[in-house]
């Protein structure tokens, strides 16, 4: 029971205190001496790895002049070893320390890859050494299985594409090599909405399998997070000529594309959202995109640059957002019967 | 009546008959759900101010202070009017934005000190709290009562380093001197009252309850811990990344800034889980997270040192990691 059901079944008895916190207790809403034990014993754990990380990387970055470039190369691959070391010792038995070691591996990747920049000055992009890096350490998430591991691998590869399709993007001469087509930005954004969807349907997916600890359902989320992130950039993108420069209008039909392929996911996600009954965040997510994308449309196309434009986009938002939260709401209420049934396999305690 | 709630009431010696009232089923709103009405009426309520202050253009003081009255009034009436309405309330919180932000350049029109714009602000917003019937609302305001809060103690009481400038370095080290025990003090002084206050919440939450304070208390609590989460952020965004400072290593020890404000996170993580909020404590690992990556780019002191803090941080976490689940398995 919920603290606002609580809140609901109690408030007409006007009880005591202590029988409130007798309520509490008994309802499970005060997590026990163990459970904050446990807690904390996690927490710290995965705090101390983030840190011990984030001082790693801190540490190349400081381009320490005490210790020569060999000896940086062999504290990283020593801690990368160890790590790994770690990892393979504790894999069968303890996946906690297994995927928190890898999760450490991984950052040490980027670290080494990032120290072999620095000192070789290789000339590469940004953007190589995060797609580098999410490939060398592709093997790492598919051993660890865990849903952590894989967040942080995502965002790893979704830096990339964001660097590789957003802020270089058509003009670069990678992407030169690849883009025989002319393409413009909003259609270059397009590529890592495409991605991230196909990696959420492929982490539900796994969900229902007997990898589920692997694809826990906040990772669903995330990566639509991300889809729809880079969809609605876009779109957003497309509606303003202004900003999807190179080559032209001739980009015209691509903007066309790029908004009929969004419309055309939003239909998908949301009506297969509908179909399962199980989660109402990708309703809401394609709800927020649209309304975003709308605005910026009504905004620029359709209200007067005025005084009246001003109030109808403070109606049309509220109106919209009312509309879109009230049917949202309904499905919540519909669907929470079943949610609660349904169990969410690798969420935090 | 699941059978769940009767069980409680048989447990606390209470009638669980049938007799009882009536109790509506009640579904909580998602996080997700207020995130997007919340930007939505934040969006709505600025486009009001827009309209509203072109139409009335309102120049005096009070001109601005009737006017932004005159709409959080107005949008404490229709909450009143239509409690369930979602419409209704989203006009509401766009009129009540549009109106606190009429109030504020009302109530400092003269005074063009940062700090007071910002105590009054939080004077309004935390007034807001007690008085509007909204608990989305409630929670916003305890929110940016928070802000409010971080920006007009930092302002009020270190003027010298209350400057939005890329330069703004220099003129600290000059002045004052980033020691470790001012950095640590102007920290503390802006943020421990805000933890404080939401340990009491917490610690004295069946007290609160038993007066029948949960209609306000509970989303002041979300907002005051969402606040904790997000605090240097929301407070002082044109700072948390600012690269550009001139003799960036002279700012010292103001560097452990967004490390102690990742700090501020872990308690609201600990504080989501005390009231078993997976949203809170989701709110509270990404404040970790951006603290972190602030603290690579507060250029206040040497990545090395930096490096040095985080390492030995990081051990000190593993070590009491261990140690507590050894004595776990021990028991």
């Amino acid at each position: 029971m919920k603290r606002t059901e609580l809140d609901a079944l109690l408030s007409p008895h006007h009880l005591a205190a202590p029988d409130v916190s007798r309520a509490l207790t008994l309802t499970g809403n005060r997590p026990s001496g163990a459970e904050w034990r446990a807690f904390a014993s996690r927490s710290l754990g995965l705090g101390g790895i983030a840190a011990l990380g984030a001082g790693l990387i801190f540490f190349i970055a400081a381009n320490w002049q005490a210790m020569g470039a060999m000896g940086r190369f062999e504290l990283l691959q020593a801690v990368l070893i160890v790590c790994v070391g770690i990892a393979w010792w504790f894999a069968p038995k303890a996946s906690n320390i297994t995927a928190a070691t890898l999760i450490l591996a991984t950052l040490a990747s980027g670290t080494l890859l990032a120290l072999f920049g620095q000192t070789y000055q290789t000339g590469a992009d940004v953007y190589e050494l995060f797609f580098m890096w999410a490939l060398l350490t592709l093997p790492f998430a598919i051993a660890g299985m865990s849903g952590a591991l894989w967040a942080v691998w995502w965002c790893i590869l979704n830096v990339a594409l964001a660097l590789f399709c957003g802020w270089h993007g058509p003009g670069d001469f990678v992407w030169g090599m690849f883009d025989r087509w002319g393409l413009n930005k909003p259609t270059a954004l397009m590529l890592p909405f495409a991605v991230n969807l196909a990696g959420a349907a492929l982490a539900y997916g796994a969900s229902m399998t007997r990898h589920s600890g692997a694809a826990p359902s906040w990772l669903v989320r995330l990566l639509l997070t991300f889809a729809f992130g880079f969809g609605t950039s876009a779109c957003v993108l497309a509606i303003l000529p202004e900003f999807s420069w190179h080559r032209g209008f001739v980009g015209a039909p691509q903007n066309l594309g790029v908004l009929a392929t969004f419309v055309a996911a939003c239909v998908c996600v949301g009506g297969f959202a509908l179909h399962q009954r199980r989660d109402v965040y990708p309703l809401a997510l394609v709800a927020a995109c649209a309304i975003a994308v709308a605005s910026v449309y009504l905004v620029m196309h359709v209200f007067p640059h005025d005084l009246r434009g001003a109030f109808l986009s403070a109606v049309w938002l509220i109106a919209i957002s009312t509309a879109a939260g009230f049917l949202l709401m309904r499905c919540v209420r519909a669907w929470s019967g079943h949610e609660r049934v349904k169990p969410q396999t690798g969420e935090p305690a | 009546m699941s059978m769940k709630a009767r069980e409680l009431l048989s447990a606390l010696g209470l009638p669980s008959g049938g007799t009882l009232p009536t109790l509506r089923p009640h579904v909580e709103r998602p996080w997700y759900l207020s995130f997007m009405l919340g930007a939505s009426g934040w969006v709505a309520g600025v486009c009001i101010l827009i309209f509203v202050g072109v139409l009335f253009q309102p120049h005096s003081r009070p001109a601005f202070l009737f006017s932004g009255a005159l709409l959080i009034a107005a949008a404490w009436g229709l909450y009143k009017a239509d409690r369930d309405g979602a419409f209704a309330a989203q006009l509401a919180l766009a009129l009540s934005v549009a109106g606190q932000v009429l109030l504020v350049i009302g109530l400092t029109k003269d005074n063009s000190h940062i700090a007071g714009a910002a105590f009054a602000a939080f004077v309004i917003q935390t007034i807001l709290v007690f008085i509007m019937p909204n608990a989305l609302h409630r929670m916003l305001s305890a929110l940016f009562a928070c802000a409010a809060l971080a920006v007009a103690v930092r302002h009020g009481l270190f003027p010298n380093i209350a400057r939005y400038t890329f330069s703004g370095a220099e003129s600290i080290a000059r002045d004052l001197g980033p020691t470790i025990s001012y950095s640590l003090a102007a920290w503390a002084i802006t943020w421990l009252p805000v933890a404080a206050l939401v340990y009491w919440l917490i610690r004295y939450e069946a007290r609160w309850m038993a007066r029948g304070w949960q209609a306000i208390a509970r989303p002041a609590l979300k907002g005051l811990i969402a606040g904790l989460a997000f605090a240097t952020l929301i407070s002082h965004p044109l700072e948390v990344f600012d690269w550009s400072a001139r003799n960036a290593t002279d700012r010292g020890w103001l560097a452990l800034w967004p490390l102690l404000s990742a700090l501020a996170a872990v308690s609201a993580i600990a504080a989501g889980f005390a009231l078993r909020s997976r949203a809170l404590m989701g709110a509270g690992i990404i404040g970790a997270l951006l603290y972190t990556s602030h603290f690579y780019y507060a250029l206040g002191t040497t990545l090395l040192t930096k490096s040095l803090i985080m390492l030995l941080m990081g051990g000190a976490m593993l070590g009491v990691a261990y140690f507590l689940k050894q004595r776990g398995e021990a028991e």
